[in-house]
């Protein structure tokens, strides 16, 4: 597909990278000719000087005969603004980020009459993140997907857990719920565990089940907490102010350390919650705010460096759960080294949609792709896809007479509504929803899978 | 100063004055009255505002200081030429009276010094009770409403006139907004005229009631006040409109505009109707064994409360006989008044929401010193100069009424006497407790006593600010 991206800052540069590694053409439009020369000297693509919402620049980058067009310049407006003319070129698809809070409603009212195919607010999608992870403390990390009614939750195996030792058929018998191990990562090696693998302290585990099932399956292994009821937040942007949003609705009572005036002063005006102004790096000043006491701590300063060292005091002090806004993903493996395993970042969160919604767009017609998830710091990934119509030799055969690539496990299938952790007897059908944990192969078409 | 722009204005709200003192000399007419001391005054208002109306100045530019200045001025000539019918009929020959009495008058307090008013001409009780309507919406706004020529800067006027920290204007328009505050009063006042009528009050009585109850006032053309009338089918219809005037008018708009929804959901609203609800049932209990009969002490309580906490001052039961407990929660309701933007006086409920959220802010900043809180009312942040100045309005209230407690207290009345006659006055009630008795009469009171009340009634109406304004040797400095 031929595509161009509209802005080579750090979310634009990660969107290039994604995309040019899936044999994408990619045209990056910047007015920066420095970061352009040196982002088109990493990556294999092009780039084109200007800005991106003039004509003639849209043109030069060729957006008439464009397939997609992705404006992440850090102006919305500019953004909205090169996806409408843009559109007018002939661009097929345009998707726009748009990060102002104030412009959320906007958004819904507009997008049809501006033209844009979608919009994507990073901020926003890290707060949802955050929440799903407050209403699953047990896991590092949870991701939904069929309307939310699958989990995929990952965590990490603690030392004399009960888990330890054991075979995922073990674990079966003992525990006696339906779910599925899917992937195991162990000292930074990625594995799909077969029969005979034996979970040790330390692994970091993925499983999808039934969103009811997950609950009693960390009840089962005593690794269940109970849901949060009060944060401590540091830092006060915006996206402390879309996670306040979610947490107002599911009445989470929320207390946030912020040391600029202004925006603690915006932050009370709006939300019905507790805003110290201090700066939230001191010690005194997360005791006397309860960081021991509360049942989640969450830092979302601006500073990444800040973020990991309050989140490892907090870790210091037994908090209950750390949640830790990182957004230069380097330095993840390190953290997660220290015991930091609930880490979030806007840039992968971006990107995931971006890509889903490309990957969407490259889909041939038999399948449909509902939604994109990457596990295990993007070592794997799972997949949700519709099968929309009857494939010759894949469906309404038993999966144990296919021949299903190494690399590729199906977790779960919906059949007609009913979710199915599948064994070898189990078959996709027309208008099932499947659940695919791959290890970031190119899937277009369903016969993909097979060897 | 812009000293010819006020001499302008002034010389408008005098002219209007005249032009208002037609309606009672009409009434003379009607009722073949003497007719002269009308037509006396009307000539005095004309000779001194023709002039100063036809030399319009080039300079019309007024500030927030001129507008205080021109509000209090306004309303100090109003009362003063007001009171010459009074004087001129014979009716009230001593000045002092009559002018606390127009001021009682145009500030809607109801505070008579007249013993027995039955038998005076109708068409000077008519003006008297007029004076409670033309001053329970504000004269300036009157003003405004007609003048075609009212700019931008005429919401000084406006603000300094119209009480109670509220939003301010309706629409975008400062004329359209006083003409549509005006037809909700015209049309308000006008229903309880008509609903008196059906209730079997007689014509004139109707109208005279209706304008003091409209704006909040008092007056009486009975010596014993509506008691005066033994109707309780009316009994309950002024109660309930005089609720009515006591809620903001911006809430009659929003109804008006079809958002009676949003209306309906004002916290100011709920807290009013909260507070004269728990004030009924606990009075009513309270003078039960008094009355004796359960749907008696309802509508008694039901009127009393409604009547003291819109500050109008009907009487139809003499109070001051009441247990302790019910007089204390009267004089409660004296300091509460009704909501910010209506016709009536007191501290105003909204003034009261901010006080006591701030209360509760404060408390949070002293356990938690460092957090950020802010007010809120119906949603919407109070700014810190709104609450800091609520809190400055509190201060200069509390100090009024101790200044104005111990000057009265020369005459050597009651302690009960002194402070609830200076609650009355200041929150334009009327009624006080003690020695006056619930039909408020302050004749009683020396001529310096009832300076200082009169000041009072002026100082609470216009809600300090102008008055003080006008007062301090600081505003009247050239630059």
């Amino acid at each position: 597909m031929n595509i161009i991206v509209v802005g080579a800052g750090t979310v634009g540069s990660v969107i290039c990278n994604q995309l040019a590694t899936e044999k994408h053409d990619i045209t990056l439009v910047d007015q920066d000719m420095a970061v352009l020369t040196e982002t088109s000297n990493k990556l294999d693509i092009i780039g084109v000087h200007g800005n991106g919402a003039s004509v003639s620049t849209l043109r030069k980058a060729g957006a008439d005969k464009a397939d997609l067009l992705i404006a992440v310049t850090d102006q919305d407006e500019l953004n909205i603004l090169c996806c409408a003319s843009a559109k007018k070129l002939g661009t097929k698809n345009t998707v726009a980020r748009v990060r102002n809070p104030e412009y959320s409603e906007l958004m819904q009212m507009l997008s049809k009459d501006l033209n844009l195919s979608l919009t994507i607010n990073p901020e926003l999608s890290v707060a949802k993140e955050i929440s799903r992870m407050l209403r699953f403390p047990f896991a590092s990390k949870i991701d939904t997907c069929y309307h939310g009614r699958v989990e995929l939750a990952e965590f990490t195996v603690e030392e004399g857990s009960v888990l330890c030792g054991l075979t995922p058929a073990q674990i079966h018998t003992k525990v006696g719920l339906h779910f599925l191990i899917c992937c195991v990562l162990r000292k930074n090696e990625a594995y799909i565990p077969k029969g005979d693998f034996v979970l040790q302290a330390g692994d970091t585990v993925c499983m999808t089940a039934h969103n009811d099932v997950m609950v009693q399956f960390f009840k089962a292994i005593g690794a269940y907490k109970h849901p949060v009821r009060d944060v401590l937040i540091v830092g006060g942007g915006r996206m402390t102010y879309y996670l306040l949003t979610l947490l107002q609705k599911s009445k989470i009572s929320a207390t946030v350390i912020e040391p600029n005036k202004a925006r603690c002063r915006a932050l009370a005006e709006q939300f019905d919650c507790t805003i110290i102004h201090e700066d939230g790096t001191k010690q005194a000043v997360l005791h006397e705010e309860g960081v021991a006491n509360t049942d989640a701590f969450i830092a979302l300063s601006d500073e990444d460096e800040e973020n990991a060292i309050v989140s490892l005091y907090a870790k210091s002090q037994n908090t209950n759960k750390i949640i830790t806004l990182i957004k230069n993903m380097q330095y993840v493996d390190l953290f997660k080294g220290v015991g930091l395993d609930s880490i979030v970042s806007p840039k992968y969160s971006t990107s995931n949609e971006i890509v889903r919604y490309v990957r969407s767009l490259a889909m041939t017609k038999d399948i449909q792709i509902e939604s994109l998830h990457k596990l295990m710091d993007n070592r794997f990934e799972a997949l949700e896809i519709m099968i929309n119509d009857h494939v010759e030799g894949v469906t309404g055969i038993p999966l144990k007479q296919l021949k299903i690539r190494q690399d590729i496990l199906i977790a779960t299938i919906v059949h007609k509504d009913k979710i199915v952790t599948p064994s070898g007897n189990d078959k996709m059908e027309k208008g099932d929803t499947v659940i695919l944990i791959t290890k970031g192969e190119h899937i277009d078409d369903i016969k993909d899978i097979l060897k | 100063m812009n000293y010819r722009m006020l001499r302008y204005l002034l010389g408008c709200i005098l002219l209007i004055e005249a032009i208002l003192l037609l309606l009672p000399l009409a009434t003379a007419m009607i009722y073949k009255e003497d007719i002269l001391p009308f037509v006396y005054t009307i000539c005095i208002l004309l000779v001194i505002s023709v002039p100063c109306v036809l030399l319009k100045p080039k300079n019309t530019h007024i500030y927030a200081r001129e507008g205080f200045i021109c509000v209090s001025a306004a309303w100090i000539l109003l009362s003063v030429f007001g009171a010459l019918p009074f004087v001129f009929s014979g009716v009230i020959p001593n000045f002092i009276d009559a002018l606390f009495e127009t001021v009682s008058g145009f500030t809607t307090t109801g505070a008579s010094i007249l013993t027995a008013v039955e038998g005076f001409p109708r068409s000077i009780l008519f003006w008297r009770s007029f004076t409670h309507w033309v001053g329970g919406m504000g004269v300036l706004v009157f003003m405004l409403a007609i003048l075609p020529s009212a700019g931008g800067e005429a919401i000084h006027l406006m603000r300094a006139e119209v009480p109670g920290p509220t939003k301010g204007k309706l629409v975008p328009k400062m004329r359209q907004t006083a003409l549509i505050l005006y037809g909700i009063y015209i049309v308000l006042t006008c229903i309880e005229f008509i609903a008196l009528l059906l209730c079997g009050f007689p014509l004139y009585d109707s109208i005279v009631t209706s304008f003091a109850t409209a704006g909040t006032g008092g007056f009486s053309v009975l010596n014993n006040s509506i008691a005066g009338y033994a109707n309780p089918a009316a009994e309950w219809v002024i109660a309930v409109f005089m609720i009515l005037f006591g809620i903001n008018f911006n809430l009659f708009f929003l109804v008006l505009i079809g958002k009676a929804k949003e209306a309906l959901k004002s916290e100011e609203l709920k807290v009013y109707l909260g507070v004269i609800a728990v004030s009924v049932v606990v009075v009513s209990l309270n003078i039960f064994h008094l009355i004796g009969n359960l749907g008696d002490s309802v509508r008694t309580a039901f009127f009393q409360v409604a009547s003291i906490m819109t500050t109008t001052g009907f009487v139809t039961v003499e109070f001051n006989d009441w247990p302790v407990l019910s007089k204390t929660i009267l004089t409660l309701l004296m300091i509460i008044g009704a909501c910010a933007g209506s016709t009536a006086g007191g501290l105003k409920i909204s003034r009261i929401l901010i006080l006591f959220k701030n209360i509760f802010r404060e408390i949070k900043h002293m356990i938690r010193p460092r957090s950020v809180n802010v007010v809120r009312v119906d949603g919407e942040v109070i700014s810190d100069e709104t609450v800091r100045s609520a809190t400055g309005y509190l201060t200069v209230y509390m100090l009024a009424i101790v200044i104005c407690v111990v000057l009265i207290s020369i005459d050597g009345y009651s302690m009960e006497t002194n402070i609830t006659a200076t609650l009355s006055c200041i929150n334009n009630i009327g009624p006080a407790l003690g020695d006056l008795g619930a039909m408020g009469n302050f004749s009683v009171f020396s001529p310096f006593s009832k300076v200082v009340l009169t000041l009072a009634m002026l100082l609470g109406r216009l809600e300090f600010v102008p008055m003080i304004v006008f007062f301090s040797p600081y505003a009247w400095k050239k630059r």
